[in-house]
């Protein structure tokens, strides 16, 4: 069924004051006039959208599914030991994959929010079914750590690179031995440079 | 061939302690003989394994089902090339295999550098034969290949000999596993090598960056084969475990990318200290990671304790590999707490905006990583230890916490290199960068916007992928720039065209251009990366005739087809593939049942093609309605994963080349000569005058 266009939607809503009768005149609601063909066009329009809504829902409800079903089975783990997520065990005879992914067309039918079918899952198969820890309580750290290492890592490059860059170290103090040796040469050539 | 294999074995294992013996007395007591003597313990040592190895090989062979190890890892009808292969496939084999690759490596570094590295040979034969000891230690007691089956009769304990074994397993009877696993082997036993001229240049006190310049070679040689070894892992399990991708972040996937990592950290810094004599404290840190982290990730495959599809052995050998690392990660801390005084830098950082200071970034961030895959990794056990509640750590964890990371590295790659030594002016940084972040720019611009009205770009509006797109062809550009500045130069002074120019600039100086080789790689792999955000699949059931499309695909089930021979009975599905109304090919996705093992097994059919992959597995027939359930994927940019790896490799080549060293231009060298002979005239003149 095709959906109302909206040339005619446009049209059902465009209506105008009549300027005949805007204060006592027929089909008049709050100064605004409904011509008895622009109030068949918008009959006709609300029909169709009527119509065609249930149409519209049952076809884009399985796509609905298949995705939702997809963002949740992304999120959970095979028990079967092969350690894949849920949308990914290849095994046929797979003794949890089957089980899993019919609880969750399941739920999805009962109209269950995403969180509330992970919840479930988690009440009946343990955390473990989860393909990534909750980020809460002690599992925190599993989210936070490799962050505050990069962190605290950044920091101390940083430190590092101050220290190197600006806190120079004094310049090592030369031999005195080696010194008066390039000293006499110097004299002793300024001495041939005069002669 | 069991016994002599068993008696060199048992053989090895003195041999190994007394090279290591009397490396260390010939050292400490200047005993050049006991020192020499040591050196041929090695190569007695390393030939008693390789007879071993050979004995074990050989009775892979022969089907000797005697022995335990070969009747529960191979069977008569498997193909000679996979009896070979199982020589890695089960814990003792691979373990032997270990000690095998470690002798080849320690005769090879003797025989190299018993004369010109005298000093630095003892501890450094040390290091490697107390390795080859602990590995000969499991060959022999915990894990020996040899052992023979033995039944119980009344006239007491009697050899035994099945009339066939139990086959290989299913899953490790492909191509790749003929090579991954040696390759995987040459870059974890590799960095042993490294790793023990460090410790021998801090028990030595040898300063300067010797150890450096012996092991450059060794490490990058390491550093390639546990790279091919990386992606041949990838391209296995892409192709043989069925479900439609190439790294699924398993915790053996995962021990394999560690060592990488600070391997890559290592091979970086260590030219800070080649060219500025810094950061010597920090490589060493670095090498030692890295060897640690190879027996680690040798642990992690072989003990069993974590699951994983790649884990193909399990057994109690654990403690022994805790004690190991243990005692070395002691001994290692003590000697380098030791030697501080000697490891002090030579030099300081002169500018933020340097190459030193890109290459103390890229180390932070590929340490980072390290170090967020290994906790991700262990972060199961932990939780169980510490809270007792059994978690998993899959790819959606690793995904999250691992992209951000990447993206960070891969700004350096492209980023880095152009950086100068020393410091970098905000100007030449413009000059060098503008060109390419406008061209990354604009090739993310145009991926978003196609993502509009091509299926196939539909996945470029993630962020994180556009991002990538950015990043990967601005390193692309800068990398393609500094080959056209370079080559231009060359051009003007000579009359090199372009590729003779290109080619003569890499051979001037192999290893700054094979890094970048190198680089470019990585780009490539990163471009392939970003097909996992565009990759789609279906799952269907299907009768013969039934059809379904799949983006721009139709897939049209022509039937079923039946296969048997020695090792398997398999049965495949016969799938035309259409794009639009286009025939394309016939695929054809097999599942077999292999007979000896009784496991059955995916075997799926790729298309492969640059653009995207067709991926068809057939997982069976549906229990409940007998029709064949076929799930289908269409993985685009697959191929520049493995396309990144093999240029990775050849950057990797051309950098060991040796770099040639440039000649004088011909009208310099005429001017030379002219100058020359002028010189000696004036001197015969003045010679004369005297």
């Amino acid at each position: 069924m095709r959906l109302p266009s909206r040339r005619m939607v446009t049209l059902a809503l465009s209506f105008r004051a009549c300027p005949e009768s805007r204060s006592a005149g027929r089909g008049t609601k709050r100064g605004i006039c409904f011509s008895s063909a622009r109030l068949a066009v918008l009959t006709l329009g609300v029909w169709l959208l009527a119509a065609s809504l249930p149409v519209i829902l049952l076809a884009q409800s399985p796509q609905v599914d298949k995705e939702a079903f997809r963002r949740i089975s992304d999120k959970l783990i095979c028990q079967c030991g092969c350690n894949y997520g849920l949308s990914h065990c290849p095994h046929l005879q797979c003794p949890s994959a089957p089980v899993l992914r019919a609880s969750i067309h399941r739920n999805l039918a009962a109209g269950l929010a995403d969180q509330e079918i992970l919840d479930a899952m988690v009440a009946d198969n343990g955390l473990a079914v989860l393909a990534a820890p909750p980020a809460e309580g002690f599992n925190l750290t599993a989210w936070v750590m490799p962050f505050a290492v990069l962190l605290l890592g950044l920091m101390a490059v940083l430190i590092i690179a101050f220290v190197w860059r600006f806190v120079r170290r004094p310049a090592p103090a030369a031999d005195p031995a080696l010194l008066d040796r390039y000293r006499k040469r110097i004299e002793r050539e300024m001495k041939n440079l005069e002669e | 061939m069991d016994s002599l294999g068993s008696f060199a074995l048992l053989l090895a294992l003195p041999l190994s302690l007394y090279a290591l013996t009397a490396a260390l007395l010939g050292q400490w007591k200047r005993k050049p003989l006991l020192a020499q003597s040591s050196e041929r313990a090695v190569l007695a040592t390393g030939g008693l394994v390789l007879v071993a190895t050979a004995c074990l090989v050989i009775s892979l062979l022969q089907d000797d089902f005697r022995l335990a190890y070969i009747a529960s890892h191979s069977n008569q009808a498997l193909p000679l090339y996979f009896k070979f292969s199982a020589l890695w496939s089960g814990q003792e084999g691979s373990l032997l295999w270990w000690s095998c690759i470690l002798a080849a490596y320690t005769m090879a570094v003797v025989l190299l550098n018993r004369r010109s590295h005298q000093h630095l040979m003892p501890y450094a034969i040390a290091t490697l034969m107390a390795v080859q000891f602990f590995f000969l230690l499991l060959n022999n007691f915990a894990a020996n290949p040899f052992r023979l089956l033995g039944v119980e009769t009344p006239a007491g304990m009697q050899v035994f000999s099945p009339p066939d074994g139990g086959g290989l397993n299913p899953l490790l009877q492909h191509p790749a596993m003929v090579i991954h696993p040696p390759m995987l082997y040459l870059g974890f036993v590799g960095f042993t090598v490294p790793f023990a001229f460090a410790l021998s240049a801090l028990a030595t006190r040898a300063r300067g960056e010797k150890w450096i310049h012996i092991t450059r070679r060794w490490t990058m040689v390491t550093w390639g084969f546990l790279t091919i070894g990386v992606l041949l892992g990838g391209r296995w399990a892409y192709a043989v475990l069925g479900w439609g991708g190439y790294w699924g972040w398993d915790p053996v996937e995962n021990a394999s990318l560690l060592p990488w990592l600070t391997g890559t950290a290592f091979l970086h810094s260590v030219m800070m200290q080649e060219k500025r004599g810094m950061m010597k404290v920090w490589n060493m840190l670095l090498i030692f990671a890295t060897f640690f982290l190879c027996i680690f990730a040798t642990f992690l495959t072989r003990s069993g304790v974590l699951s994983s599809v790649h884990a193909f052995a399990q057994s109690a050998i654990g403690p022994y590999f805790a004690v190991f690392i243990t005692f070395g990660l002691v001994f290692s801390a003590i000697l380098l707490l030791r030697r501080l005084d000697f490891l002090k830098s030579e030099n300081q950082l002169d500018s933020l905006l340097s190459r030193e200071s890109s290459f103390l970034f890229n180390n932070l961030i590929l340490l980072a990583a390290c170090f967020a895959v290994l906790w991700g990794t262990l972060f199961p056990l932990i939780s169980e230890a510490v809270r007792g509640v059994k978690i998993s750590v899959g790819a959606p964890y690793f995904n999250t916490v691992m992209i951000p990371i990447g993206i960070l590295l891969l700004i350096l790659t492209g980023a880095g290199p152009l950086l100068a030594w020393r410091r970098t002016s905000l100007e030449s940084l413009l000059r060098n960068f503008a060109l390419p972040l406008l061209f990354g720019a604009a090739l993310a611009l145009l991926s978003f916007v196609l993502s509009f009205f091509l299926d196939f770009f539909q996945g470029a509006r993630n962020p994180y992928a556009l991002m990538t797109i950015f990043l990967a062809f601005f390193v692309l550009a800068t990398i393609a720039m500094e080959f056209f500045r370079g080559a231009r130069v060359l051009r003007q002074k000579s009359r090199l065209g372009w590729p003779g120019a290109t080619l003569e600039l890499t051979r001037r100086n192999t290893r700054r251009y094979g890094g970048y080789v190198i680089h470019f790689g990585v780009a490539l792999l990163f471009i392939g990366f970003v097909g996992n955000a565009l990759s789609t699949d279906r799952q269907i059931e299907m009768r013969p005739g039934d059809e379904f499309n799949l983006r721009d695909y139709r897939f049209v089930l022509r039937g079923l087809e039946e296969a048997e021979n020695d090792n398997y009975i398999a049965s495949r599905a016969k799938i035309d593939v259409y794009h639009g109304e286009n025939f394309l090919t016939t695929m054809y996705p097999e599942r077999r049942f292999y007979k000896a093992s009784q496991q059955p097994t995916t075997e799926v059919d790729i298309r492969s093609r640059l653009q995207e992959d067709v991926y068809l597995v057939f997982a069976g027939l549906a229990e409940d309605s007998g029709r064949a359930v076929i799930h289908a994927y269409i993985n685009p940019l697959v191929n520049w994963v493995w396309i990144g790896g093999f240029v990775m490799v050849l950057g990797t080549l051309i950098a060991l080349l040796p770099s040639k060293a440039p000649r004088p231009a011909k009208p310099l060298r005429r001017n030379l000569s002219r100058a020359q002979s002028r010189e000696k005239r004036v001197k015969e003149r003045d010679e004369i005058t005297v």
